[in-house]
């Protein structure tokens, strides 16, 4: 036989791997950077890079409009991340290089800095080891479009831009309430942050430029630049009310900055429905298979495809389906790995309902390669699903299903001949939902990043929210998260 | 106009540099030993095919010479010692060789030939630098 002929098999492991290793994004990450910076050895270039390993840390930036508090969230943020806290001034302060100092000399004779001259200073600072190791939250800059222009095609540039935003009349109140201690550069506020301290309390002083006049006119010309900015930042920014209390702005920013940037990754479903007996995961994976074109796997559809092509794993399966007892977990796993394995599986992704049931079929699924990346639990209480199931009826004729109360047979004589599948009766389903809640707990336990999704709604209510967990990428998390709770 | 000449300029980094090939080298030596930690692997492949250029042998590859000898196995399963032509470029399409602009092979192939030849391929590909 020639080899070629054979169907192409792809290990399932392979994706998983893929997956798992984020093996597309370093990918991605390495011919990206290689693409800015055009080094002459890509070879030294790519070790180098490599070594660093800093694809993950935070590139952040926070605008907004004066008084907004992006130097409070900016703060904020960087105590929770890990990471440099940046701003123009700091930059120029702090510094020992000669860019700062020429920059610096501007500034004493009451010139402007030339935008080419800060985005080589932010440069330099951003290549510092504490930027490069931890990454950086930079506040307040770009200030107009030129700016953002220049940090752009200096290469470096954020993953996230958090743009805060408050309604002017706002804004003018905060200001005047602003006070600043002369020592440290720490920024008060007389009503909403006053420090506790009363040798700073008396430290305090008003800052330059508080009055309404000014800080409309800084408005002014903050609004004039503001959707210049925002252009160079289309796909990463995100605008976050900031009349808010404090600690909310921040979560919200905090949710922000943890969401990854859509990957381009190829990315096959893998999804996993779990859910007691009516809880409508036939249903939603139905509607999941036909949506995005994925295969569709109920486990006792494959057994029973299986027994119906009385293929020799069928013959041994076919005596338990008859005398309706379990099949054991070691032909169920045989013959969800032969569907599992099929290409279409592998390229188009799968969702698979009915199991595993319990923890030991979890684990035999795991070691066989096949691993969830979305797993969703349906829940609904235990009387809703009774209701659900012991009212449905299966007309013998046509193999319609009716529920008497919520898809009632539309004649009399189609009433008559209805049929109720035993294993709806009340007592077994309230059995099936009693083994379904002593497995659950356990099996939530074994797969992290269960999604819960109240199952107790109109399906197509339902059938969106799993949707958007399946699309969009999983949040990353923090190693502590001893702020946001 | 100046996006456009960046991309060009891109385009022409990317061919000097064969960062394609090296991009896809990497990535099947990566999904096929399927290492606990990318990262170091990708950096060990880097160091070595940086060795490989200065001393111009043992570049990263992932077929080797036992592997070429079972290619040549299987097309030639009665022993006879050679294969032909339809043969022998069907195996280089297999081991990934881009078989677009070569020649039309000769009517017999003998293993060693193939061997020499699959060599000077593979060496081809996995030299994924400026020349």
């Amino acid at each position: 036989m020639d080899a070629t002929n054979k169907p192409l098999r792809i290990p399932p492991q392979i994706p998983v791997y893929t997956e798992e290793h984020k093996v597309f994004d370093i990918i991605q990450k390495m011919v990206q950077k290689l693409l800015i910076d055009r080094p002459e050895d890509p070879v030294q270039y790519l070790i180098d890079r490599l070594r660093r390993d800093n694809d993950e840390v935070p590139q952040i930036l926070v605008l907004g409009p004066p008084a907004s508090g992006k130097h409070t969230i900016a703060k904020m943020l960087c105590k929770r991340m890990n990471a440099t806290y940046l701003s123009p001034r700091n930059m120029l302060s702090n510094d020992v290089s000669t860019l700062a100092e020429e920059a610096q000399s501007y500034k004493d004779k009451g010139q402007e800095i030339p935008d080419a001259l800060w985005v080589r200073i932010i440069q330099e600072r951003l290549s510092k080891v504490d930027c490069v190791k931890q990454g950086w939250v930079l506040e307040g800059f770009p200030r107009t479009r030129e700016q953002g222009l220049l940090l752009q095609m200096s290469g470096s540039s954020p993953y996230h831009a958090v743009v805060l935003e408050a309604p002017d009349i706002v804004l003018i109140e905060r200001n005047m309430g602003k006070r600043v201690d002369p020592t440290t550069g720490e920024v008060y506020h007389t009503s909403f942050d006053w420090p506790h301290d009363p040798e700073v309390q008396k430290k305090l002083v008003e800052p330059d430029g508080i009055s309404e006049e000014e800080t409309g006119a800084k408005l002014l010309e903050y609004h004039r630049n503001l959707a210049g900015i925002i252009r160079s930042f289309s796909r990463i920014h995100k605008k976050i009310n900031a009349d808010q209390p404090c600690m909310d702005v921040f979560s919200q920013v905090l949710t922000f900055v943890l969401s990854k940037p859509c990957s381009l990754a190829p990315h096959t479903p893998r999804v996993l429905l779990c859910g007691g007996p009516g809880s409508g995961r036939s249903l939603q994976a139905a509607l999941l298979a036909q949506k995005y074109n994925i295969v569709n796997i109920s486990c006792g559809q494959v057994l029973k495809e299986v027994v119906a092509d009385q293929t020799k794993l069928g013959q041994l399966i076919e005596p338990y389906i008859e005398n309706e007892q379990q099949v054991p977990d070691n032909l169920v796993l045989r013959a969800l790995t032969d569907r599992l394995s099929r290409l279409e599986c592998s390229t188009r992704g799968w969702v698979l309902h009915g199991f595993p049931r319990d923890l030991e079929q979890a684990i035999l699924l795991n070691v066989a390669g096949f691993v969830p990346n979305r797993l969703f639990f349906l829940d609904i209480p235990d009387d809703v699903a009774v209701e659900r199931l012991s009212l449905r009826m299966t007309d013998p004729v046509s193999g319609e299903r009716y529920h008497s109360l919520y898809k009632p047979a539309p004649r009399v004589e189609v009433h008559k001949r209805l049929q109720r599948n035993p294993k709806d009766s009340e007592e077994r389903v309230q059995m099936r939902l009693d083994m379904y809640h002593v497995n659950a707990k356990e099996l939530e336990e074994f797969y992290q990043d269960v999604i819960h999704v109240n199952a107790d709604q109109d399906p197509y209510t339902i059938f969106e929210f799993i949707e958007s967990c399946i699309v969009n990428p999983l949040l990353k998390s923090l190693p502590r998260d001893s702020l946001s709770h | 106009m100046a996006a456009s000449s960046r991309e060009v300029e891109c385009e022409e980094y990317l061919r000097e540099h064969k960062i394609i090939d090296l991009v896809n080298n990497l990535t099947s030596l990566l999904l096929y030993h399927r290492p606990e930690r990318p990262r170091e692997f990708l950096i060990s492949q880097l160091e070595k095919l940086k060795l490989a250029r200065i001393a111009d042998l043992d570049y990263p590859c992932l077929f080797d010479e036992s592997n070429v000898e079972a290619v040549f196995g299987m097309l030639d399963p009665a022993g006879q010692g050679y294969i032909t032509g339809t043969q022998y470029t069907e195996a280089l399409k297999t081991l990934g060789i881009d078989i677009t602009s070569l020649p039309a092979p000769p009517e017999k192939i003998t293993l060693e030939v193939f061997k020499h030849d699959v060599r000077i391929h593979l060496k081809k590909m996995s030299a994924t630098f400026k020349a």
